[in-house]
């Protein structure tokens, strides 16, 4: 029990980490029961479009289309994953407007005019700019471990990823270091309420960006926001053929400016057959940087589909 | 000494305690059905692939000898199928055989079923593939299960629509109920009741649909409609094209 215990509150306490997770990047959850002691390997594809994305938070202020494509492996209740996207905007990030001097925090520009060389633009919680960097590809690498309190108990996920996103190239600065750098850390949670099961995930997340800049005593410097949230997974609808994957995520983000999320999220999902399954995903996120509420409205439509899936060994 | 004494015989007379009532007879008594038919089918211990007959030697009861099959005549279980009709399962009690005193008989006492039933129901695949089905009467302790035919049809007899479900696994698993791994092919699944007298066609992609809905909402797991967890249900699920499920009521 002891040990059970610590676990949780390892994963709980481990990393400084959140994060919304893309709107494209549908759930890969595969209870290990109905896997009956086999392996199983599935590369997925999604690909689509988004208007009012927001990646982390972060609105990236341009419709863009991705492609995404996640290749996963369950086994013995662990899942190993890796992710590339492909994102592309309508803005090229050389033509990207750099923020308003007026919104930027004071550290950044003592920091710029003593350094007296180009500067990367941080895409963080400031106050009146909390813009994504410009769209880019994407890696990043999930270990899941999937565990239940005894065999007719509920099946929970403990979740850990590192990513990184590449950020607009700044003049003579190494292109290797012009890297946004996300943790995540999410703990799946079943709570009994009025005689009901509700699930739900708690995520810890950060994002990192590091440069090769230092600051007037030469230390290096990096940028850092952090998000905790809680995600409740509400039951599943059938409306015609379709189902509708209701949740609804709170939370708080640091790092700058405060902010305080409410982000629910509807995903009408439309399967046609059994591999290709066609995604509406709306998912208002409403945030308070302390001067009152606002929503910026994502909606995603987008198609994914298994490439290759295989089943390793017998069902016992 | 005297404490290992009265140990050993305590323990030696467990075996004597716990003797069974061994018999091959089997009789039913049938409460509130007046004559009833000459003869009834008797499914035993939840298994309808060793269904046998008895046969009415009163007028509300029937009786058969199964020799050599013996089996304890205290606490055995079955149900009936009457030809348009069935009843929930019994639990048979011990009886001297009035013939032979020395021998016992499995008595099981039902009462006359009251609900509407129809006399079959058929479940045909295209193309055909295997199946086995499980029946339960709802607040019954008793699950009736079968292996469905080689040929892609199997027909189910005397289901009483509105209090059974009936639960389908297509393979040779047997569907374990209350669970999301079993296709229930009653009670307005897929949107739909079997109650139509025109035939129920359900696809294959209407099955996976069914089963991510109840994997997703059976309280076992993260309601989420995952990509890979509808591939993991398309793998397992045999090929067919639709399943057709025929109610012939007579």
């Amino acid at each position: 029990m002891m040990r059970r215990l610590f676990c949780m509150a390892a994963f709980l306490v481990a990393a400084n980490a959140f994060a919304q997770t893309e709107i494209f990047d549908a759930d890969d959850f595969v209870d290990p029961r109905e896997l009956a002691g086999r392996a199983l390997f599935i590369s997925r594809a999604s690909i689509g479009a988004a208007a009012g994305y927001g990646d982390q938070y972060r609105p990236l202020h341009q419709t863009m289309g991705f492609l995404h494509i996640s290749n996963t492996f369950y086994w013995h209740g662990l899942q190993a994953t890796y992710k590339h996207t492909e994102i592309r905007g309508s803005d090229d990030w050389s033509a990207r407007n750099q923020p308003q001097p007026a919104s930027l925090p004071s550290t950044v520009m003592t920091e710029s005019l003593s350094g007296r060389r180009p500067v990367p633009q941080m895409y963080f919680n400031r106050d009146h700019s909390l813009d994504a960097p410009a769209p880019a590809p994407k890696d990043s690498v999930q270990f899941a471990w999937y565990h239940a309190f005894g065999p007719s108990a509920p099946m929970l996920r403990y979740q850990v990823t590192g990513g990184r996103q590449a950020v607009e190239p700044v003049a003579g600065l190494k292109n290797a270091e012009d890297e946004d750098y996300f943790y995540r850390v999410e703990v799946q949670t079943m709570i009994r309420l009025g005689g009901k099961s509700i699930f739900g995930d708690v995520n810890v997340s950060t994002i990192t960006q590091r440069g090769a800049r230092t600051n007037a005593q030469g230390v290096p410097l990096k940028s850092q926001q952090s998000a905790y949230t809680y995600s409740a997974h509400l039951p599943l609808l059938r409306v015609g053929r379709a189902f509708v994957v209701p949740t609804m995520t709170v939370g708080h983000v640091t790092g700058g400016a405060a902010i305080s999320v409410a982000n629910p999220s509807v995903d009408l999902i439309w399967s046609r057959g059994a591999d290709i399954n066609f995604h509406v995903t709306y998912s208002p996120s409403v945030q308070n940087i302390g001067n009152g509420w606002k929503t910026r409205n994502q909606i995603a439509v987008f198609a994914d589909r298994a490439l290759y899936a295989k089943l390793f060994g017998t069902r016992r | 000494m005297r404490i290992l004494f009265t140990v050993t015989l305590l323990l030696s007379a467990i075996p004597l305690l716990a003797q069974p009532f061994t018999t091959s007879t089997v009789e039913v008594v049938l409460e509130g059905c007046g004559s009833g038919p000459e003869v009834i089918t008797v499914v035993p211990s939840n298994d309808e692939t060793r269904t046998f007959e008895v046969k009415r030697i009163e007028s509300n009861r029937w009786r058969a000898d199964r020799s050599p099959k013996k089996f304890d005549a205290r606490g055995a279980t079955a149900s009936l199928r009457l030809g348009g009709a069935r009843t929930d399962c019994a639990t048979s009690r011990e009886m001297r055989d009035p013939r032979n005193p020395d021998r016992w008989i499995a008595v099981f006492t039902f009462r006359c079923p009251t609900q509407h039933t129809w006399r079959e129901l058929t479940v045909e695949t295209k193309p055909a593939v295997k199946l086995i089905y499980a029946r339960e009467l709802q607040g019954s302790q008793c699950v009736d299960a079968r292996l469905g035919d080689d040929f892609g049809i199997t027909t189910i007899q005397d289901v009483a629509y509105e209090r059974e479900s009936i639960f389908v696994n297509l393979g040779d698993k047997l569907p374990a109920l209350r669970t999301a791994y079993s296709m229930a092919i009653l009670r307005g699944a897929f949107g739909k009741h079997a109650l139509e007298r025109a035939p129920l066609i359900v696809k294959r992609t209407e099955v996976i649909d069914d089963l991510e809905l109840r994997n997703a909402n059976s309280g076992r797991a993260t309601p989420t409609a995952s990509g890979n967890a509808r591939t993991l249900l398309a793998l397992d699920l045999p090929q067919f094209d639709r399943l057709t499920l025929t109610v012939k009521a007579k």
